[in-house]
């Protein structure tokens, strides 16, 4: 056994993310799921006849009505919606459990059983997106009350929760706030969330309006958009760290720390520590009258 | 005023503390004080800091087990992608309060952290203040957690399970989060009397 430390990869581009939304039952989460991309749902929950819209489903009675699903099943769709994530954690749980009755116990997982879901459930994501696939994942909220606190949380059975909290590249929840339904993607004290995308909180359009028709569509899009630019910035944030760490090894005076500071300036803060630490391990300190770094000796004198 | 990161953690969780398990008593400000001001690290903590040290200084290449501070790491099969920025210190002015961080590696705007744990718990890692403050204070956009859980398994050895990873990204309300607990620890910190914090190992010096 070894544990292989490899150098980080450049980032890539990102053509399909994992997102979640969670919300209190009845609230029209698959309602909303339907709203994305050329979708097709994934009823685990039979709950998908209540959707004011709904569109094609696969109504899952067990695991195995979507293990083999090929790509070629999935050609004509661009989005898979899992409906819900707690519910398809159940159903590949019974399958492990029935597959082999050891990895089981009193109709719960053992530790070992638990590894076998957090592989089998990451492993289908990764098929799924590896068609090509967005995947909208969704959750009911759990309200838990912590002393005074109310806190929200993702009603998924004990460990298997951890897969879909790392398998969402953004996560949002889906609440009501003065009669109006809204999304909102950023985590609070009270409530988890990931908002990749940098979005305000987002008023949900009316069922019959007819900007509700491609909402989550559009939420996606902004998403992936504000993703990739991420990856560029943080390409140039790489390659400008590479250039600071390769320069300031060679560096041995003031002067030379000091003909730094212009770029280290629009360089962002890592760059700026390093510059710091350098200059720091030469002995020097910086003078904030006169703006540049100087030897401890002179600055006392 | 200077606090780590990890104090106004240790702060938030003690406002908003809820059991880890059935019986666990709950945390009087005395502790919470003991906590923050002294240094009296457990078996676990130490275990963990001394894996650090060993994922700190390790280059490229195949681990069958690591060694460091008196422990031994046996080492799973798995990969891990590793920048060469490691160790950085930064701080960053909330009003009075100087709030500072050491990342354990970085690389471009995402800032790395190893965890050891005995039992994951990726909500307590989502709710903590933690990555907020981090990447509020490197100006970094995602934080990643690479999970390792340990067992241990003879004295001062464990077994590694393989890593998870977590991720939690930054957010248009994120500074000012960080700004509202900062404010709300320095005023607990005024008003019980806490020293500023310890920091062995930097200077405050800022490019300006």
């Amino acid at each position: 056994m070894a544990l292989k430390i490899t150098h980080a990869a450049d980032p890539i581009k990102v053509d399909r993310l994992n997102m979640v939304i969670y919300g209190p039952p009845g609230i029209a989460k698959t309602s909303l799921a339907f709203t994305a991309s050329d979708p097709l749902l994934l009823d685990f929950d039979n709950g998908s006849h209540r959707a004011a819209n709904r569109k094609d489903v696969v109504r899952v009675e067990e695991w195995n009505d979507v293990a083999g699903m090929t790509a070629e099943d999935l050609a004509p769709f661009k989005t898979v919606i899992v409906d819900t994530a707690g519910r398809a954690l159940d159903a590949l749980t019974v399958d492990i459990i029935r597959s082999n009755p050891k990895h089981g116990r009193g109709g719960a997982l053992t530790l070992q059983g638990y590894g076998e879901l957090k592989s089998r459930f990451g492993s289908f994501l990764k098929l799924l997106n590896s068609f090509g696939k967005d995947v909208v994942l969704i959750a009911h909220m759990d309200e838990q009350r912590s002393g005074d606190d109310v806190v929200e949380r993702l009603d998924v059975q004990g460990g298997s929760k951890g897969e879909i909290y790392k398998s969402a590249d953004a996560m949002g929840r889906l609440t009501i706030q003065n009669g109006q339904r809204k999304l909102l993607f950023s985590p609070t004290d009270a409530a988890f969330g990931k908002n990749p995308g940098q979005l305000p909180p987002l008023d949900v359009p009316h069922f019959e309006s007819a900007e509700f028709g491609d909402f989550l569509a559009g939420v996606i899009a902004t998403t992936k958009e504000r993703l990739n630019a991420l990856s560029e910035e943080q390409k140039a944030a790489i390659a400008e760290q590479a250039w600071f760490r390769d320069t300031l090894a060679k560096v041995s005076t003031a002067d030379e720390i000091n003909g730094l500071l212009g770029r280290a300036k629009n360089a962002g803060q890592a760059c700026k520590i390093m510059v710091r630490d350098k200059a720091n391990q030469l002995g020097l300190t910086f003078d904030k009258d006169a703006m540049v770094y100087v030897f401890a000796a002179r600055e006392a004198a | 005023m200077l606090a780590r990161v990890s104090n106004i953690e240790s702060y938030r969780r003690w406002l908003h503390w809820k059991p880890l398990f059935d019986g666990q008593d709950e945390p009087s400000l005395d502790d919470l004080i003991r906590q923050i001001t002294t240094d009296e690290p457990s078996e676990a903590m130490m275990a963990g800091t001394a894996f650090h040290a060993a994922m700190e200084s390790a280059p490229e290449g195949d681990y069958t087990a690591f060694e460091a501070n008196g422990y031994r790491f046996i080492l799973p099969d798995a990969e891990i992608a590793l920048p060469e920025i490691r160790e950085l210190r930064g701080f960053k002015d909330y009003g009075p309060l100087t709030v500072t961080g050491k990342v354990d590696c970085l690389e471009g705007r995402i800032v790395i952290d190893h965890k050891t744990t005995s039992r994951v718990d990726f909500e307590r890692y989502l709710e903590g203040c933690q990555w907020r403050f981090y990447l509020d204070i490197f100006g970094a956009d995602i934080f990643r957690w690479h999970v390792f859980e340990i067992k241990e398994t003879g004295e001062k050895t464990y077994e590694v399970k393989p890593p998870q990873t977590l991720e939690a990204r930054r957010y248009p309300e994120l500074s000012f989060d960080c700004e509202r607990l900062a404010d709300e620890f320095h005023e607990f910190a005024t008003r019980v009397g806490l020293p500023d914090s310890r920091i062995e190992d930097a200077e405050q010096e800022q490019v300006a």
